[in-house]
This record gives C-alpha cells, sequence and structure tokens, in this order.
C-alpha cells in the first residue's frame, strides 16, 4: 500500500516535471504549462459560472444515462418474454445503437432539435444505450431459472417475479452497465456540448478554443478528467465495494 | 377395504408425459384425501419431479386429468392453497432467511403488512430458526437452508405441502430430525402432504399411504397403507419388513 502510494505519487510528479520542462522549452500561449493550466483550473472554480457549467454537464450526464438505461433495460429484458421482441433487439436495435459513431448521432440531433437540452442528452442516451442491452442480456442468460420456479409457486403474477426475484438477480449486471456508460456518457456530452449546446463544458471548451484561451481548453479537460476519477475510483468503486456485494452470487 | 381418512383433496387419473421421445410418466393415476400424508416412492429419473410439477402446474401433462375437491378445474384458489418445497432450498442468495420466508408473502400478496412480521416470526419459530432469521442462505448448513426453505412454504399456511425429496444428500441426524418436525408441522397444521423420496424406509415413517412407482415408462405399481400408529419408531420390525416387501417389489435392485 506504501509503495502504490509511492509510486503513484513520484509517476505524477514525473509527469508534471515534463509537462513543465517541455512548455517552458516552447514558451508559447498554445502550450501552456501546469502551472497557468491549475491558475486557470482555480480561477473557473473561483466563479459561480464554473460552477453553474460543470453542474449542467453533470446533470446531461445523469439525465442521458438515466434515458439510456431504461430503453436498454428493457431492450435486454423483453427479449425473455417474446420471442418478437427478441427478433427486433437482436435484429435491429442493438446493431442499430451499437454500429452508429456518436458524432453522427450528435449532428442527427442538432438537425432535428438545434441547440437545446436534447441534444447533448439524446446523443448520451443513443450511445449508451447498447451497453445496457449486452450486459442486462448477459445478466438474463445467467439468470436462476430454478429461484424463478419457485416465484411461480407463490404468484401468478409475472410483475411481481420480475420486480422481486428477476431484477434483483440483474442488479450486478446494470451495475457494471452504468460504470461503462457512465464513462462514454462523458465523452459523448462534451462532443454534444460542443457541437449542439449553449452551455456546459464542452461549450466551455469550444469557446476557450476560439478565442485562443488554451490554458482554459487544459483547465476543463483538467476538470472532467478529475470528474470522471473522482466518480469512478470514489464513487462507482465504493459503492461496488459497500453494496453490491449481497447482490452477487 | 381401506377406510377412508377424509375427503378427497387431489385425485390424478390417467397421467402421461413426454420429454421429446422419452416417455417419463405412462398412465400414473392416485388420489389423495384431506389430512393425507402421501409418500410417492421411485427410483432415480422415473419422474417423481414431474409429477409433483405438473401437480403444481410448473408443467403441462400431455394426458390426463387431474381433479381438485372433485372439480376438474384448477382455479387460482387452488394454487394459493398450495406450496413447494424443492429438492434444493432455491433461497434468494441476496435477501436473509427472514426476508425469503416473507418473499413468500410479498408474492402472492404484492405487499405485507405489519401483522405478517408476526407470521414470518412464527413460521421461522415454527421450523427451529428463530436466532437465524437475520443470516444469509451462505451462512446456512444445508439443513437449515432446507429449513429455511420449509419456513418458506409454511408461512403462506397452505393446505396442500408437496416436497420433492427435501431431505436427500442431508445427514442421517439431520435427516432424522427434520423427518420428525416436517411430521408434526403437518400434524399441527392439518395439512395435506405429497412427499417425495427414493428411500423406503423414510417413505414407511413417514406415509399414510405410499405411491410406488415402476421405472420409467412409470406406472402406479403399487398403492401400500402403512397401518402403523404414529409416532412410530424407526427400529420397529414392521418397518424393517416393509421396507424387505418394497425392495423385493424392485427386485431388490438398488432404489438409490
Ligand atoms: N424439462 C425436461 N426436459 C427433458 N427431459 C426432462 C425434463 N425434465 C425431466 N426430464 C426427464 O424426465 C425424467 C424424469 O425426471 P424427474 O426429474 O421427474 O425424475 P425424478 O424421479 O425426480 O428423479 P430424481 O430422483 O433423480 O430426482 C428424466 O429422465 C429426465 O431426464
Ligand atoms: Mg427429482
Amino acid at each position: 500500500m506504501r509503495a502504490k502510494i509511492f509510486y503513484s505519487v513520484f509517476a505524477i510528479s514525473a509527469f508534471l516535471v515534463l509537462w513543465f520542462v517541455i512548455s517552458g522549452y516552447y514558451n508559447s500561449p498554445l502550450f501552456p504549462g501546469p502551472i497557468e493550466t491549475v491558475y486557470a483550473f482555480f480561477s473557473i472554480l473561483a466563479t459561480q459560472d464554473g460552477w453553474y457549467q460543470i453542474g449542467v454537464t453533470c446533470y446531461r450526464v445523469f439525465v442521458g444515462t438515466l434515458f439510456g438505461s431504461c430503453v436498454g433495460a428493457l431492450c435486454g429484458i423483453l427479449p425473455r418474454y417474446s420471442k418478437m421482441a427478441e427478433y427486433t433487439v437482436k435484429s435491429v436495435v442493438y446493431p442499430l445503437f451499437e454500429s452508429i459513431p456518436s458524432l453522427c448521432w450528435v449532428l442527427i440531433f442538432v438537425v432535428w432539435f438545434g441547440l437545446s437540452e436534447m441534444t447533448p442528452i439524446l446523443a448520451i442516451t443513443a450511445a449508451v444505450i447498447p451497453f445496457f442491452i449486452i450486459n442486462i442480456w448477459e445478466g438474463v442468460k445467467e439468470l436462476d431459472e430454478s429461484l424463478i420456479e419457485m416465484a411461480h409457486t407463490c404468484t401468478r403474477n409475472r410483475l411481481r417475479i420480475l420486480q422481486k426475484v428477476i431484477m434483483p438477480m440483474l442488479y450486478p449486471y446494470a451495475f457494471s452497465a452504468f460504470k461503462t456508460s457512465f464513462e462514454v456518457a462523458w465523452k459523448v456530452v462534451i462532443l454534444g456540448e460542443v457541437f449542439g449546446a449553449a452551455c456546459g463544458i464542452g461549450y466551455m471548451l469550444w469557446i476557450s478554443y476560439e478565442v485562443y484561451a488554451i490554458e482554459y481548453v487544459f483547465a476543463w479537460t483538467l476538470c472532467c478528467a478529475i470528474i470522471i476519477i473522482v466518480f469512478d475510483y470514489g464513487g462507482f468503486n465504493y459503492i461496488d465495494r459497500r453494496y453490491m456485494r449481497r447482490w452477487k452470487r | 377395504m381401506e377406510e377412508v381418512k377424509g375427503k378427497e383433496v387431489l385425485r390424478i387419473e390417467g397421467l402421461h408425459k413426454r420429454f421429446g421421445a422419452l416417455v417419463v410418466l405412462d398412465d400414473v393415476s392416485f388420489d389423495i384425501c384431506q389430512g393425507e400424508f402421501i409418500c410417492a416412492l421411485g427410483p432415480s429419473g422415473c419422474g417423481k419431479t414431474t409429477i409433483l410439477r405438473i401437480i403444481a402446474q410448473l408443467a403441462h401433462l400431455d394426458e390426463g386429468r387431474i381433479f381438485i375437491h372433485g372439480n376438474e378445474l384448477i382455479t387460482e384458489g387452488y394454487l394459493d392453497d398450495l406450496s413447494v418445497v424443492f429438492q434444493e432450498p432455491r433461497l434468494l442468495y441476496w435477501r436473509t432467511v427472514e426476508e425469503n420466508v416473507k418473499l413468500a408473502l410479498e408474492l402472492k400478496r404484492g405487499r405485507v403488512s405489519d401483522r405478517d412480521e408476526a407470521v414470518v416470526k412464527k413460521a421461522l419459530s415454527m421450523v427451529g430458526l428463530s436466532d437465524f432469521g437475520d443470516a444469509f442462505p451462505h451462512e446456512l448448513s444445508g439443513g437449515m437452508k432446507q429449513r429455511a426453505a420449509l419456513a418458506r412454504a409454511l408461512v403462506t399456511e397452505p393446505s396442500i405441502l408437496l416436497m420433492d425429496e427435501p431431505l436427500t444428500g442431508l445427514d442421517l441426524r439431520t435427516r432424522e430430525d427434520l423427518q420428525d418436525e416436517i411430521l408434526r408441522i403437518w400434524k399441527e397444521r392439518d395439512m395435506t402432504a405429497i412427499f417425495v423420496t427414493h428411500d423406503p424406509q423414510e417413505a414407511i415413517y413417514m406415509a399414510d399411504r405410499i405411491i410406488v412407482l415402476s421405472d420409467r415408462p412409470t406406472k402406479v405399481k403399487e398403492v401400500l397403507k402403512v397401518s402403523l400408529n404414529r409416532p412410530r419408531n424407526r427400529d420397529d420390525q414392521r418397518i424393517k419388513e416393509l421396507e424387505k416387501y418394497i425392495r423385493a417389489l424392485f427386485g431388490y435392485k438398488k432404489l438409490e
């Protein structure tokens, strides 16, 4: 543990030094060093507007992933109940969402919705749907049928069985879908905001780039990286260790 | 003629069941009376589980008829009245023992009331698991898991209890304890019980009547009435004689 921390600190310091040296060597506003970047980063955090932009992007990631999880989970589970749904999902829905690049979705939604809230949110939704479908499929394949049969001796109500027996067996799969989707959503939201929104981190990145404020491009990038790392290591891994154990076999 | 213990609860007539080309049940008929303890005894793979699954409406029959209280119609109420204990405990691994028992009520009614908490506690104490309500299934021994499964079956207060070799795979001591507890609860609750087993001694110790099933394709070989008084003594010479008789039916071939 001690050694691990030491090596991490060492690697990060080495990276910062290298960055510092190279940017110092070029000494150009197009390649800001760590000090300028961190300065810009804190000047973003010092303003209310900075926090607003971050908040807006987080909100879009959240809502987009939520929409995607609903559609994806439904597409993952319906094939269990109907052959028709199975064919539809397997030969149309999944390949559609799986094969279309996120940028194409963004452009299509810009055409349809313009610079609106809908564009980045739906782009995220479209991007994460296949991850939910594939994870839930995996879970559905691994369902313990003997438990479901047992439930059938207690009730005829399939919805109750879905709720109380089937869905809990799928929680670990949904969770790992959320984890992957979150990372994907962050990449897509930036793209969506660059082209199709009038606020948010992606939009600010674009604006900073337009005015050649490269230290702000770096600072907003740093923002994204920090949020992803915090959520991944702090959020998801913590929830995984702390709460997901009981749903796993 | 045997004396009739009570009103007929369940009658099965001419049950046939195939899986593809494999004929499993080939004309199986028997009946069960109110408050009776019936054992279905047969060699491995003869279709004992299949019979129970058909009775519990988990599988379709190819031919044959099932009468409940004299009516052929199987109503929703019939299934409400019936519980199944399977060969394996089939506990939800993410729920504690108490929550597992409660599950039967949640599934049956949609939601549980405060009054049900007491019912759950009572079911747990009935099977001797009062102290293990908060344990998870993986923390229990095999016998305790089967006890929990039994509590889950009992909590809905069924009048018909189907048990599919619930004690197979447990050590002898645990088996005998659980045999006695099942009999005690059956008596207390005045249930009608169908108990599947491949162990003649277990069948004789527990049953009012034994439905002896043949090898596949399965027919009813014989219906044996066990007219020993309860509580029975495992060392009773008559049990040994009956066991000999049953083994002779199978040509002394091992039943297991
Ligand atoms: N769903 C199924 N599909 C195909 N064959 C099946 C199915 N269920 C049961 N069988 C076959 O039917 C026969 C009877 O099975 P069943 O499980 O009812 O036997 P059993 O008497 O309960 O055996 P055991 O004592 O080993 O539990 C077996 O040969 C089995 O292979
Ligand atoms: Mg069986």
